[in-house]
Order: structure tokens, then C-alpha cells, then sequence
């Protein structure tokens, strides 16, 4: 019950998540098939989702809740059925024909993660006390942002 | 597209946590764009498939002049 109002704990939350985002990126480089794809997506959005409400849930500001609710709403329930549909309809399942291979393209995102987290690093001023929830969460947000160019220039099919 | 939307998660999370939510207007905005943009860039796959027979945008590029 303490746990819910502990401030500690919800810096570790938000961190914990954050990383569990950039680990279903990384994932969703390195993976093949399509279907798989959209499902990593949407579980990526659901945990983002999970990282707005515990941090509306820690500062008290309740607009964040409909923000993380329509975010759940909309890109982990609504888009991958658009896009399963959609799969369905071209009737292409199998692979997405990436330009540069699967290990060299996971080194390259690891590249950008630590750019990333290089670039993210000089925003982190604690003692200016407004973002102190989950500190690592800029870093993370740049290398999504990094590894979604790098996806773009990757993939060969339009649909991925 | 996936990779577009995946962008898109990236700077959600960004304006979240650095900023704790933008005004509400703005999130509405931004997920209305996120919606339609699905639609209308999944009836441009589905032409790009229709007219090529394959979704390789390399092929695209034969319509250069």
C-alpha cells in the first residue's frame, strides 16, 4: 500500500518500463515477420501507455490519465487491428526484406542507443527538481525516435 | 509505416516525461492525425500493391523521369 504513494518507487517503475520500450525496439529490428512486427508495436504502445498512467499516477495530474488511456486506446488496441487487417487483405505474411542484415542492423541500433544516451545525459539536472521521474526516460525517448529513422531507411516493403 | 508509428511512440514518451503531458487539446490533435494517417497511408499500400504486384518501394523508382 506504501508503495503506491512512494515516489522512489515510481522513479524505478517509470525507468523499468522505459527500458522494456527500447528492448521491444530493438526486438522489432531484428525481427522478420510481419505479423510478429505489429504485435511488438502494440505492446510497445501499451507499455507507454502503462509509463503515462504511473507517472499521472505519481504527479497527481489527472489530464495524463486520458492521454495514456486514448494511447492504449488508440495504438495498442485500434491501429494493429487496422494493420492486421490490412496484412490480411494484401496477403503478404512472411518476410519484410530488410537492406542491411539482422545482426549489423542490431549493432547499428546499439550504436544509436549510446548516442542517445550520450546526448540525453547533458539534459539530466537534478537539482532543477521538475523531471526527476525516471531520469533515463529522455534517453531512452531519443533512441526510439533514432532506431524509428534508422527502421524507416531500412525497410524495403512500404508497409513496414 | 510501422517504422513512422514507432517514431511516433518515441516523441510521446519524450513529451511525457520531460514535460509531464502536453495541454489536452494537443494530445486529441496529435492521436486524430495518428489515426488518419494510418488510414490514408494503408490505402496507399494497398494501391502500391495493386498497381506493382509487390510492395518493394525500390520499384518506385522506376517512375522517375
Amino acid at each position: 500500500m506504501d508503495l503506491l504513494h512512494n515516489p522512489e518507487f515510481g522513479d524505478k517503475l517509470v525507468t523499468l518500463m522505459a527500458a522494456f520500450v527500447l528492448v521491444l525496439q530493438i526486438a522489432m529490428v531484428g525481427q522478420r515477420s510481419l505479423v510478429m512486427n505489429i504485435r511488438l508495436f502494440a505492446a510497445q504502445s501499451f507499455l507507454l501507455g502503462a509509463i503515462a498512467g504511473s507517472i499521472a499516477w505519481y504527479n497527481h495530474a489527472p489530464h495524463i490519465f486520458i492521454a495514456a488511456a486514448m494511447t492504449v486506446l488508440l495504438k495498442a488496441i485500434l491501429v494493429p487491428i487496422l494493420l492486421e487487417r490490412l496484412v490480411d487483405r494484401i496477403d503478404i505474411h512472411h518476410e519484410i526484406a530488410p537492406i542491411v542484415n539482422t545482426p549489423l542492423s542490431i549493432m547499428i541500433s546499439g550504436g544509436l542507443t549510446l548516442v542517445a544516451y550520450l546526448v540525453g545525459e547533458s539534459f539530466y539536472h537534478p537539482e532543477a527538481g521538475a523531471a526527476s521521474l525516471g531520469h533515463n526516460t529522455l534517453a531512452v525517448a531519443i533512441s526510439v525516435f533514432l532506431i524509428g529513422f534508422f527502421m524507416m531507411i531500412n525497410r524495403r516493403k512500404a508497409l513496414t | 509505416m510501422l517504422a513512422l508509428l514507432t517514431l511516433e511512440n518515441g516523441i510521446f514518451l519524450a513529451a511525457t516525461c520531460l514535460t509531464y503531458g502536453m495541454p489536452l487539446i494537443v494530445e486529441l490533435g496529435v492521436f486524430f492525425d495518428v489515426l488518419v494517417a494510418v488510414l490514408v497511408l494503408g490505402i496507399l499500400v494497398y494501391r502500391i500493391r495493386e498497381s506493382f504486384e509487390s510492395m518493394d518501394v525500390s520499384k518506385l523508382r522506376r517512375l522517375r523521369g
